[in-house]
Order: C-alpha cells, then sequence, then structure tokens
C-alpha cells in the first residue's frame, strides 16, 4: 500500500508515513485519513484545502477553538505563514514538488508525461518550451 | 450549546483546572487539546452570557422594585397582581445572579483561547504524537491582586487625578522536544499597566476613565542537535547540541494578546540561524 504523501511539521517539515487511505482529489497524491479534510468531505488533502482557503489563511488564531477543525486552520495558517514571513522549513525525506516555491502543479501532469497540449515551435524548432 | 450546559460537559478534571485556573502538565500535545480545548469553548461562550446575565440582574431588580412600589399603592386585585408580578422578576433577578456568579467564578483568561490553544495546535505538528509537552499555565487575569507590584498615587490632591496600578504576570511556560530532536522552553510574562484617570467638570460632575496597556516579553530557548544542525555562526566542535536564546517584546492593548505570532515567530527565527547537516533541505 501507498505511504501518505503529505508532509507533517510546522517549522520542520517531515513525511507522514502513515498508510494512504485514499488519492486527493484534486492533487491525486495518496493520502492518510489523519490528512484528509473534513469540510471538503474527506476527499481533498489539507494543503489543497488550505490553497482553497488562502485569503482566510492568517484568520485570527482560537476564534472558535472549540468548533474549528484545528487541524484544517493549521495546515492553513502554515501555508499563509511561509508565504507572509518568507519562512522555508527544512524539509526532510524525499523532495516533493508540491512544496515547491514555484506552484506548477496544475500543469504537471502534461508536463511529465508528454507533450500534450503544446502545439506551438520555439527558437530551436522544438516543441519543449525548455529554453528562454 | 449554551455556556452552562458546556460547563455541565466538562470532565472532573476539566472543572479542576477552572477552579484553579492553572494548568501543571506534562503530556502528549494531544491529550493537552483534548483537555483544555473543551475548557476555552466554555470561556468563549460564556462571555457573552456572563455580560447578559449580569444586564438581566440589573434591569430585573429596578423592574420588581418599580412594580412593587406600583402594587404598593394600589388596593385590590391589581395589587394583588402587581405584588405577585414583582415577586416573580425577584425570583428571574436570583437566578440570572446565580447563573452570573457561576460563570464569573468559572471564567479563566482570554489568553488560554487566543494563545495556548492555537499555539498547542501548531506545536502538535512538530512533536512526535507520544512525546509530552510541559506546561504551566496560569489562567487567573492579569490584573488579579497577587500580581499586581506597584501602585503610583497622585502626588496632588483634587482632579484631574491619575492613579496608575503595575501588575506582572509570568503565565505562560513551558518545554517540548520536536520531532527532529530540537528542544524548546518557552516563557511568557505580561506586564499591566492599568490608568484610571479620573476628572471633575466645572458642573461638579465626576467621570473616570480606566485604559490597560499590556507588554508581553516572550523568551525562547532553542537547542538543536548538532547531528541534525550546524550553526550558522560561531561554531563549537564537539558539542551535542547548539543553544539559541531569543527575546521579544511588544505593546499592545488587552484585548488584542500578541503572545501566539511572538512565540512563533521567535522559533521560526531560531530555525533561521541554524544549517541543516544532511537529510534535510530548504
Amino acid at each position: 500500500m501507498n505511504e501518505c504523501m503529505s508532509k507533517q511539521g510546522f517549522f520542520s517539515l517531515r513525511p507522514c508515513g502513515e498508510p494512504a487511505a485514499t488519492n486527493c482529489a484534486t492533487c491525486s497524491r495518496p493520502v492518510c485519513s489523519r490528512h484528509l479534510s473534513p469540510t471538503s468531505g474527506f476527499t481533498q488533502c489539507l494543503d489543497c484545502t488550505a490553497r482553497g482557503v488562502e485569503g482566510d489563511a492568517l484568520r485570527q488564531p482560537g476564534s472558535n477553538p472549540g468548533v474549528d477543525d484545528d487541524r484544517e486552520w493549521a495546515y492553513g495558517y502554515r501555508r499563509g505563514y511561509y508565504a507572509s514571513h518568507s519562512y522555508a522549513p527544512f524539509n526532510y525525506g524525499d523532495d516533493d514538488s508540491y512544496y515547491d516555491d514555484y506552484d506548477m502543479r496544475s500543469f504537471d501532469r502534461d508536463l511529465g508525461t508528454s507533450n500534450a497540449g503544446i502545439t506551438g515551435t520555439d527558437a530551436d524548432g522544438k516543441p519543449d518550451w525548455t529554453d528562454s | 450549546m449554551s455556556a452552562t450546559g458546556l460547563l455541565r460537559k466538562l470532565s472532573d478534571e476539566q472543572k479542576s483546572i477552572l477552579a484553579a485556573k492553572s494548568v501543571k502538565l506534562n503530556r502528549p500535545a494531544d491529550e493537552l487539546l483534548a483537555l483544555l480545548k473543551p475548557i476555552a469553548a466554555f470561556d468563549v461562550a460564556a462571555a457573552p452570557a456572563r455580560k447578559q446575565a449580569g444586564c438581566s440582574l440589573a434591569a430585573l431588580i429596578v423592574l420588581s422594585v418599580v412594580v412593587a412600589i406600583y402594587g404598593v399603592n394600589q388596593e385590590g386585585n391589581l395589587r394583588f397582581v402587581s405584588l405577585g408580578l414583582a415577586g416573580a422578576l425577584l425570583v428571574g433577578a436570583i437566578i440570572s445572579g446565580t447563573t452570573w456568579r457561576k460563570l464569573q467564578a468559572a471564567d479563566v483568561s482570554d489568553n488560554l483561547s487566543k494563545i495556548v490553544i492555537p499555539f498547542l495546535t501548531i506545536l502538535r505538528e512538530d512533536v512526535a504524537p507520544a512525546e509530552p509537552v510541559a506546561l504551566d499555565i496560569d489562567l487567573t487575569a492579569g490584573d488579579a491582586k497577587k500580581k499586581l507590584t506597584q501602585t503610583i498615587n497622585p502626588k496632588t490632591k483634587g482632579y484631574p487625578k491619575l492613579v496608575t496600578t503595575v501588575y506582572l504576570d509570568p503565565w505562560f511556560e513551558g518545554s517540548a522536544v520536536f520531532a527532529d530532536g530540537t528542544q524548546l522552553k518557552w516563557k511568557v510574562v505580561d506586564r499591566l499597566r492599568v490608568t484610571k484617570k479620573t476628572k471633575k467638570n466645572p458642573r461638579g460632575k465626576i467621570k473616570m476613565k480606566t485604559k490597560t496597556k499590556v507588554r508581553s516579553d516572550v523568551r525562547v530557548t532553542m537547542a538543536f542537535p548538532t547531528k541534525h544542525y550546524a550553526p550558522k555562526h560561531n561554531a563549537v566542535p564537539g558539542e551535542k547540541r547548539h543553544e539559541v536564546k531569543l527575546a521579544k517584546r511588544t505593546k499592545g492593548a488587552a484585548e488584542t494578546p500578541q503572545g501566539f505570532p511572538m512565540l512563533i515567530d521567535l522559533i521560526a527565527d531560531g530555525y533561521r540561524k541554524v544549517n541543516a547537516q544532511k537529510g534535510a533541505a530548504r
């Protein structure tokens, strides 16, 4: 069985390592039940949910401590903090492009497999779009 | 759920924390959150309920006195009905008063919901699940009598009168070991400065204004294992841990405590002062 690809931690990140329960509906990564977001109906991972609520990610902590899902809040806060404080945590375990500075996830599936969707050519006449 | 309903649902241990208004525990972060979150949820719900009970108490007492005076001056059935109504209003006032006293006695500092719970929630992500987190929290109000350190009275008699009281509140202390082996200790000390200004206008009316300013001193000590981290400056060869001490101070209004972001910033600053040896990358 696949391992959960979500990263745990705030100040330094480490692999979760738990067996995956399902795949995230947005990023397709295998995720364990602890890293699935309740507000998405357990279909999205916490990182993808945090991306969705980015504007609200640094909301006043503890506004509803008994009601809010605290783990969801923590992942949203983590994402907002890294962006607003230019904080780059130490990343233990396998490098995961999900946490790269430049978010290219939406294009990953196409770029990783083929040149699907690329119709033009660049300076060297090949449709690889690698030189600038 | 209402505040009294939340209070009833608390366990014996949670009720004893509310009574003592202090927490001295050494348990995994998950257990600490499971214990403290219902207390914080009750405290958040209790604040407006307490205010409502206090206002009801005052309004019902006034109303019962007015109705009783009106009833005494009446005769026959109207007198009987009015005095009965005044009695019912008095019973309502007693119930409101009892609720207010109960909620007032169980009131804990907002620092629990605004600083401790968010900080523990973040800390839980970095601490291994079975690893205990040591907490020492004083949840009494920052301007409690035992915390009073100084009273500055006006030098001259007459108005305007300015009385300043200073309170020292070392309310939050703890330690934890992160999953990467880094040891963390922290301490938060608040210094409250309460200024009461009394002035008299030309018509002889006396007005009073109270202002509270809080200065938070946060100290963090981090010991990074040299096996995983190398200090950016002043490396001491052979030592097992590299210690980093950080401190920050902010001033602000009592309603917006800054302890939580200050703690997070200081720990993040600690990590900025080291480089990873191997197996990790930024």
